[in-house]
């Protein structure tokens, strides 16, 4: 029983034993006063009467004493009046025995009131001829009392319920602070940290609070600080520091993952920049003009390519380079160009139009399966293409000419397989340390008309041609809710697409959807990008709030790939991140990447989150994860993606 | 003086236990009738002041009502029965005056013996023609309405007439 609960009690116990002693109280007094007025009105009469009979003369004149009793008995109130004589025989007896209307039995049952009778003499002359024997009724009495006992009970029960109300009242108010002071607690065991502003003003809450504050504060600085380390050592590790984009490092990690052929990777467009006699313009005005000259351009670089997925990065000191995943070259011809001139505004920003310095502008198309290294060289012949083209060209080396023909044909087959629902789930298991299955992340599948299964690098650039990447999103939710009514121990896991963040009626039929299914929540898994998290706060954040309160759990998916603050992971709070797949080629040999995902994981312990790493192909990346304090692990080295 | 005087009165409590109720309305008439007569209002300040036998005693003065109850708790002391004894309002024709005797009655229907403090004889109350009865009363009941009077708390009834069953306990050793 709650505290509040019990002090209630006791206090409602108490009051009510208060009240009840004091109409008790009350009542016996008011019957004790009405008794001894019962007996002094019947002495008094017994002694007038008593007197008035004596004072006939004929001590044989019943008649004249009969008729002063009548006259006492009529005016009064009495239970009986009765004249015996010296040898106790009754001469004359008038009695009243009529019961009160006006009160109830039980009433006069339960308070038994007396009216003891009173005695006097009767006398004529000095001999004693008879004793008057006299009581008063108790009608009266009862009549008084019962209405004295209801008016007490009427105020007490009053008074019972006042206090009562009041008790709760207060109670509600001085006890508020413990519950805020629960929720806090709660919240710190959720990693969560509360902090209550408003202090209690009870002395004893007010210091409980203040230390639970402290403590809350103090929690809160040991995570910033492993944040701020976590963001150190990335940047330390994959950031140029005066482009403030990826290095080279970072860039390597990142296009081995895409070109992944395992994963669900997208063909995309990679753009190199050439900064030529980029010496000319150091030596003439200083290093310092030509550092601000490569920022400049990583900024050109990032506004003419702002897509989704897209990656910029340094590649040494002349080199820039962007992927840019799920995009066709052939869609790249104006904002390589305007990149390629964008240097002669920039020059002159600088001051610095006469410095000899130009651009190479060269762009390839890539897709999963491919090796860095023949990409890389298709990049460079493009960029001497564009050399050879003049200063400040463009030139886009176009590799898979066949392919524009091939998706007109492949946009009717999709199409049709959307109408007639040919889709299936796959799925790859996160395992933890133990074996024990985490969760399962799902694969959407096209099951072609020759029966083949087909992976979403295959039909999803159709799929957002067509515009209905959120046809296939509803279809995996629906796919994913089915399965689980029929297994009721599995986790699934939902990658959720640009998509729902920005289709705000898809959100309410999610929404819904998860609200009618509410018991199948805590099974379902919904993972976001960490670009999402970072770059669409606005739209991403209110939608995973909203998902929690339904029950699921959140992912984040490809965490620690955005060069950036991680303090959002503690007010986020989402259930687990997976490590974005580029670490898993570097964990082995670089150290830098080591200390950088070993801060990642003590900062995710520390909130509770689990980190699973993806992409793990063999024992020695699990071990080498292993090591680092990660727990979970998904990817080849546990099996291929299987049908659900 | 005074001690000896409620000595005296114990041992006439003490030494007539078992005499004829006769001879202890004498004893007893007579024992009470040699303390003085003096007015309420002189002997205690205050009209109608009802003393008990002790103050009685103890300062040799009193009027009628104080002989009339010092008389009658003594003969309860004595075992005279209750029923018999009456305290008795006259008038003393005389003086033409309130005045107060005790009456004891053989029989309740007998003609009563008075004991009072003008005639110090006891004498059968056909043959006090110098007094007028008006009412009796018995004696507790009346000692009790006098002190519930006086805005004493006292209830009613003879079993709640502790301090004096004490005394006339005391008395009876």
């Amino acid at each position: 029983m709650s505290l509040n609960k019990q002090m209630i009690m006791f206090i409602t116990t108490m009051v009510i034993i208060l009240l009840v002693g004091t109409f008790w109280l009350n009542m016996n007094n008011t019957k004790n006063f009405l008794q001894e007025q019962l007996q002094s009105h019947a002495q008094d009469t017994a002694t007038s009467l008593g007197l008035s009979l004596s004072s006939l003369a004929d001590p044989n004149d019943i008649s004249s004493m009969e008729t002063m009793i009548n006259a006492v008995f009529d005016r009064g109130y009495y239970a009986h009046i009765t004249l015996n004589d010296m040898d106790n025989i009754t001469l004359y007896k008038r009695e009243n025995t009529k019961s009160m209307e006006a009160v109830p039995d039980w009433f006069i049952n339960a308070i038994q009131l007396e009216a003891p009778s009173a005695q006097a003499l009767v006398q004529t002359g000095w001999i004693p001829i008879g004793t008057l024997d006299i009581a008063s009724h108790t009608g009266y009495a009862y009549i008084e009392l019962w209405k004295t006992v209801r008016n007490l009970l009427m105020w007490f029960s009053l008074a019972a319920v006042f206090a009562i109300l009041i008790v709760i009242y207060a109670l509600k108010i001085m006890l508020k602070p413990l519950k805020d002071m629960e929720k806090q607690a709660e919240a710190i065991v959720k990693k969560e940290y509360l902090i209550q502003e408003d202090l209690p003003t009870t002395i004893e809450f007010r210091s409980v609070v203040g230390a639970m504050n402290a403590m809350v504060n103090k929690l809160k600085t040991v995570f910033e600080r492993d944040a701020n380390t976590a963001e150190k050592l990335q940047k330390m590790a994959y950031q140029d520091s005066v482009t403030e984009l990826s290095n080279r490092r970072h860039f390597e990690m990142i296009i081995d993952s895409l070109l992944d052929p395992s994963e669900e990777n997208k063909p995309g467009t990679i753009l190199l920049v050439r900064v030529n006699e980029l010496k000319h313009l150091n030596d003439q005005f200083g290093y310092l003009v030509g550092d601000k000259l490569m920022k400049a351009l990583a900024q050109q670089l990032q506004i003419n390519l702002k897509h989704e997925n897209s990656i910029f990065a340094r590649l040494n000191g002349t080199e820039l380079v962007a992927v840019i995943p799920g995009l066709n070259g052939t869609l790249l011809k104006t904002p390589a160009e305007n990149i390629a001139v964008s240097i002669i505004g920039i020059l002159s920003d600088l001051q610095a139009n006469k410095a000899d310095t130009w651009l190479s502008v060269a762009y390839t198309d890539f897709e999963p399966g491919q090796s860095r290294g023949p990409l890389l060289a298709n990049l460079d012949f493009a960029i001497e293409q564009a050399d050879k083209a003049g200063k400040n060209e463009a030139y886009y080396y176009n590799t898979n000419n066949q392919t524009s023909e091939q998706s007109d044909q492949a946009l009717a087959l999709i199409d049709q397989a959307i109408s007639e629902n040919r889709f299936v789930l796959f799925q790859q298991s996160a395992y933890a340390t133990s074996r024990k299955i985490h969760s399962q992340e799902l694969f959407i599948r096209l099951k072609d008309i020759d029966g083949s299964i087909r992976s979403a690098a295959y039909f999803m650039p159709a799929v957002e041609r067509l515009n209905r990447t959120q046809q296939i999103d509803q279809m995996v939710i629906k796919l994913a809710l089915n399965h689980l009514q029929l297994n009721q121990d599995k986790n699934l896991a939902i990658n959720l697409s640009k998509s729902i963040i920005e289709d705000n009626i898809f959100q309410a039929e999610l929404l819904n959807e998860l609200k009618n299914n509410k018991p199948l929540c805590p099974q379902l898994s919904f993972e976001l990008p960490e670009r999402l998290i970072t770059e669409l706060k606005g739209k991403s954040w209110p939608l995973v709030n909203k998902l929690k309160q339904q029950g699921v759990n959140i992912g984040i998916d490809h965490f620690g790939s955005r060069l950036g603050n991680m303090g959002y992971l503690q007010d986020l709070h989402p259930n687990y991140v997976k490590l974005d797949a580029a670490f898993s080629k570097a964990i082995e040999n670089d150290q830098q990447t080591r200390d950088y995902v070993s801060g990642l994981c003590e900062l995710a312990d520390s909130l509770d989150i689990d980190v699973i790493a993806m992409t793990v192909e063999n024992e020695s990346q699990l071990k080498a994860f292993s090591e680092l304090g990660v727990k979970y692990f998904q990817g080849y080295h546990f099996g291929a993606p299987s049908a659900l | 003086m005074a001690a000896r005087r409620l000595e005296s009165w114990q041992k006439v409590v003490d030494n007539n236990q078992n005499k004829t109720d006769q001879e202890k309305l004498e004893v007893v008439n007579n024992f009470f009738n040699q303390v003085r007569f003096i007015d309420d209002i002189v002997h205690w300040r205050q009209k109608d002041y009802w003393a008990t036998p002790v103050e009685l005693l103890a300062t040799d003065g009193g009027d009628c009502e104080d002989y009339s109850i010092a008389k009658y708790f003594t003969l309860k002391a004595l075992g005279v029965p209750e029923s018999k004894l009456y305290i008795t309002y006259v008038k003393a024709i005389r003086l033409n005056q309130a005045h107060m005797v005790l009456t004891y009655f053989e029989t309740p229907r007998s003609i009563p013996l008075v004991l009072d403090n003008i005639n110090p004889r006891i004498l059968q109350a056909n043959k006090r023609k110098d007094l007028v009865p008006i009412y009796s009363f018995n004696g507790d009941g009346l000692w009790l309405a006098r002190e519930r009077g006086r805005g004493k708390s006292v209830s009613g009834g003879t079993s709640r007439l502790k301090k004096w069953n004490l005394l006339l306990k005391r008395l009876n050793q």
